[in-house]
């Protein structure tokens, strides 16, 4: 019963979390789509709990570690797309700084003092 | 093992000769925190090359640096921070932007003296090379540039690296006194690397086809350090450049457009 209730809290809040932030404009679809299927999983599991046993009798883990394992190499996966978005902006940000410090001494206010001022 | 003959410099000088002063050339000083040496850089280069447009890139100082502009100079003032690749990238945006022919770095803490960022450029016009480097150990027999023997130690590691890495001997990859012609000027504009830019581009214009001279240049001594700290950070500098250099080559080396 605790289980269940558990179960169908992490999911239900993962998925209400991908709907609020999809609503909010706060974040891409395709990040939602992240927290979607992350949170499916839970909710299934939660009606079905003997589903995580089917699996792993499906996929033939005879170590509940690999499951870990299986776990974290997910969790790098996101990771590693996390850092290669931040990666590509970085190059965009730059590029931008480097091009508005360029118009800048075009329109001749590069020298100007009050930019003197570093916040 | 320098080999390649074209590094002597001509002397005689024949009509059809191109020199730094009938092509166009921009000097990139990229300056973070120079307030002290930035006008005296500036105006040298002025007397040395007065045909030479100058850039200076202040990379976000927090110093008076931009004041200490002289109006000779463009001044391009990055609005934080970009680091040092992001800040000589800056200069040869405007260099491709502008047109010039001819880029040539030069350090803005006065390592560099303009009468060997001259001859740098003269070598670029005369062996028609795509980037050539200023060593200060291109000729064996110079002693006038002395290093601690940490350092030295560091620069043959390098220099070993890239020898495997190129199949070529590049004895100096970390100067940051070069020129390079519009081809190069092009590739930077469109990709520069922002950790270890130096050896890095040495690396990656070899794998892309370009070709990259040295000559002998004479540099200034700065303050060697020789404290504990600085010999760590030399370790870390030389582990971390050969892992970038390893990593460089599995990447693509600027994209085909």
């Amino acid at each position: 019963m605790i289980r269940t209730i558990v179960l169908l809290f992490l999911g239900g809040w993962l998925l209400l979390m991908a709907i609020r932030s999809l609503r909010a404009m706060r974040l891409k679809e395709r990040y939602a789509l992240i927290f979607f299927f992350t949170g499916l999983p839970f909710v299934v599991l939660a009606y079905w709990p003997d589903g995580i046993v089917f699996l792993v009798e499906k996929l033939e883990i005879e170590k509940p570690t690999l499951l870990v394992l299986g776990l974290a190499s997910f969790l790098i996966l996101m990771l590693s797309k996390l850092l290669a978005v931040i990666s590509v902006q970085e190059r965009k940000i730059t590029a931008l700084t480097q091009m508005v410090a360029i118009l800048m001494e075009k329109q001749g206010i590069n020298r100007i003092p009050e930019h003197d001022q570093k916040p | 093992m320098p080999e390649d003959s074209t590094a002597s410099p001509v002397t005689e000088s024949s009509p059809s000769r191109r020199t730094p002063e009938s092509v166009r050339v921009l000097a990139i000083v990229p300056a973070y925190n120079e307030a002290g040496s930035i006008s005296q850089v500036v105006r040298d280069l002025k007397h040395h090359m007065p045909n030479c447009d100058i850039v200076v890139v202040d990379d976000g100082s927090t110093d008076a640096t931009s004041r200490e502009v002289p109006p000779e100079a463009v001044l391009i003032r990055l609005p934080f921070n970009l680091g040092i690749g992001g800040a000589m990238q800056t200069g040869y945006r405007y260099a491709q932007l502008h047109r010039y022919d001819v880029a040539v770095q030069v350090d803005a803490d006065g390592q560099h003296p303009p009468d060997q960022a001259r001859r740098v450029v003269q070598e670029l016009l005369d062996s028609g090379a795509d980037l050539v480097i200023g060593s200060r150990f291109y000729d064996p027999d110079q002693k006038d540039y002395h290093q601690t023997a940490s350092r030295m130690l560091g620069i043959r590691v390098l220099r070993g690296l890239l020898k495997i890495l190129t199949g070529k001997t590049y004895t100096d990859c970390t100067s940051g006194l070069r020129a390079a012609n519009h081809r190069v000027i092009k590739a930077y504009a469109s990709w520069y690397p922002d950790d270890y830019p130096e050896p890095e581009v040495v690396l990656l214009l070899h794998r892309a086809g370009f070709r990259v001279h040295e000559i002998q240049v004479h540099m200034k001594q700065r303050a060697a350090g020789v404290s504990s700290i600085s010999m760590w950070r030399g370790v870390f500098y030389v582990i971390k450049v050969s892992v970038s250099l390893l990593l460089d080559t599995i990447r693509q080396p600027w994209p085909k457009e």
